[in-house]
């Protein structure tokens, strides 16, 4: 039995140190990047409802994922990771699908005009282009800019730049990139009001809600009862 | 219009009413109202249930609920509202631990907890028998074969209690999960021996064989039957894979073309023989057609307005937690499954 516990103890004693070396290692590893020269690129998200986010995110390494992107543009995100094939992205803020829709067809129903979310970057031109890896795969760069479309078609998404997008939000990339700030904070702005805004939930609304669910109870309960009195015995 | 009990077919399609909104979407405010609705129904039909081998059912899945919950917040590391973490080098587990994920945790808990409730108090008051009768003569062995396997359970549950009691009257004790070996056992004998008791009384009866050799009498007839089963098969196959891949049209019309090739070729099917003899002719009372018809109702208009507006039965907690949105519709509709529980009485003649 001594030995048994001893090897428990020994696996559980690796194990600690295993953690605390991969941990200590990410640490050192995010404080390196830190230090070097600051990249700048863009990102485009359409949300199919008259709203467009552009956004600049600085960064310290030489390039990220697509993916890495998205989630420092600081956006409410849920992705669903398909192993080798990367990850998958189910919503961007209050865009896209539950999880289980997500998991099992990345959103999109049987209907072939049914939204996801697609990926595309920035030609030369300033023109989309669907991205030939997914964004897990994708390589992002300096000056690069990386859209995000919620449609079921081909985006149709309006041409931008980095300099354009830079106008857009007010910001001088060339300062920017010559002085970086302590934090790298992105920048987002939103244009556009959505055409499908639904508003938050009114007390009229929770009001209706708890009234019918007072009612059931109050019904059931009453069956309860009646049935209880009529019981034999 | 009150009544004592009600005809299987009136229970099967309360059921299917009651779970459709349940497989549909997570929102709070319809879980809730069904769970109530489900507690309701039972509770009045309790003493008229029967019962046996069915009492471990609820605890199990609560059980369940809770491994799912804990498995969501330990897995599932999406969500604006954080309340610890776990450190990121841990696999699988480690990152943020969200009231997101332990939500949608406890809400599919409780789905699974009032499916099952919903299947136990069904199966409680189901008479196969009466199924078989009601059946057209061509599927009644599905009906008997459907009958055996959903007995399995309920009665493994109570050979489980015997044994169990029998070994603690000779002394006995459980401690650890060894113990359980002179339980699991004569818990396995058993069930190959009932299994086999089971294969032999069906054998003895002449299931699965066909009392009267295939009518040469109607050929193209019989070749249409054939046809009409294939085509009804096929049709419900792909209706089931168009509702899954959510293309519902087409899900429609495979169903509606499934169900009726399959009445076609029950009507056409030359009798296999099989002589059913009733010693009780089971009555539709008004209280069935209220419950049948009410059940229906509520499953056209969920199922239907589920199709309109998608939203009016899901609710999103990733990435963000709002409020779930009450749709009218959907949990007024909900509420005619209450009407097993008000018909329940005496029985009255009209």
């Amino acid at each position: 039995m001594n030995w048994r516990r001893r090897a428990a103890g020994f696996l559980l004693l690796a194990c600690v140190i295993l953690s605390a070396a991969a941990l200590r290692f990410e640490q050192r590893d995010v404080a390196g990047q830190a230090a070097g020269e600051i990249n700048v690129a863009g990102i485009a998200i359409d949300y199919g409802d008259d709203q467009v986010t552009y956004g600049i995110v600085p960064f310290a390494e030489d390039s990220l994922s697509g993916i890495e992107l998205l989630e420092r543009s600081g956006v409410a995100l849920l992705t669903v990771e398909f192993g080798g094939l990367g990850t998958a992205v189910c919503v961007i803020e209050e865009t896209g699908c539950d999880l289980g829709a997500c998991r099992a067809r990345l959103c999109q129903t049987g209907d072939p005009d049914s939204p996801f979310w697609q990926y595309l970057r920035r030609t030369g031109d300033g023109a989309w282009q669907t991205a030939p890896l997914g964004p897990s795969s994708s390589t992002v760069e300096d000056g690069d800019v990386d859209g995000w479309f919620w449609t079921g078609q081909a985006p149709d998404g309006e041409a931008v730049t980095l300099e354009s997008i830079g106008e857009r939000l007010d910001i001088d990339l060339d300062v920017l990139r010559s002085t970086p700030p302590q934090t790298l904070t992105p920048t987002l702005v939103t244009f556009g009001v959505s055409s499908n805004a639904d508003g938050l939930l009114g007390r009229s609304e929770i009001l209706v809600g708890v009234l019918v669910l007072g009612a059931v109870i109050a019904v059931g309960a009453m069956a309860v009862v009646r049935s209880r009195r009529m019981a034999p015995g | 219009m009150t009544t004592a009990a009600l005809d299987s077919r009136s229970w099967l399609a309360w059921g299917l009413a009651a779970m459709t909104p349940l497989l549909l979407g997570r929102n709070p405010w319809v879980l809730l109202e069904v769970l109530i609705v489900v507690v309701a129904v039972r509770l009045v039909w309790l003493a008229r249930a029967n019962r046996q081998g069915m009492g471990w059912f609820p605890r199990i899945a609560t059980v369940f609920m809770a491994i799912g919950v804990l498995f969501n917040v330990l897995t599932v590391h999406a969500g604006d509202r954080v309340f610890g973490s776990l450190p990121e080098a841990w696999p699988i587990i480690g990152g943020e631990l969200t009231w997101n994920a332990l939500l949608y945790g406890v809400l599919s808990g409780v789905a699974l907890f009032t499916l099952v409730l919903i299947g136990i108090t069904v199966s409680s008051h189901i008479s196969w028998i009466e199924l078989v009768h009601v059946l057209p003569p061509r599927l009644a062995t599905i009906a008997v074969t459907g009958s055996v396997a959903w007995a399995f359970l309920p009665q493994t549950a109570v050979a489980w209690r015997h044994i169990r009691e029998a070994q603690t009257m000779r002394g006995h004790t459980f401690r650890g999960i060894r113990d359980f070996i002179p339980i699991v056992v004569p818990l396995l004998a058993g069930g190959l021996e009932r299994s086999l008791a089971v294969s032999e009384a069906l054998e003895s009866r002449g299931f699965g064989a066909s009392g009267a050799p295939r009518s040469t009498d109607h050929p193209i007839r019989s070749a249409f039957a054939d046809l009409g089963l294939i085509v009804g098969l096929v049709g419900l196959a792909a209706g089931a894979y168009c509702v899954a891949v959510g293309m519902l049209k087409w899900a429609v019309a495979s169903f509606g073309v499934g169900f009726l090739a399959l009445y076609a070729a029950s009507r056409l099917a030359p009798s296999p023989g099989i002589a059913i003899t009733r010693y009780r002719t089971a009555t539709w009372r008004v209280a069935d057609t209220l419950v049948t018809a009410s059940a229906a109702v509520a499953f056209g208009i969920v199922a239907g307005w589920s199709l309109f507006r998608p939203e009016a039965l899901a609710f999103w907690v990733y990435p963000e937690l709002l409020a779930p949105r009450v749709d009218i519709i959907a949990i007024l509709a909900i509420g005619l499954l209450l009407v097993p529980a008000l018909v329940v009485g005496e029985e009255r003649r009209w």
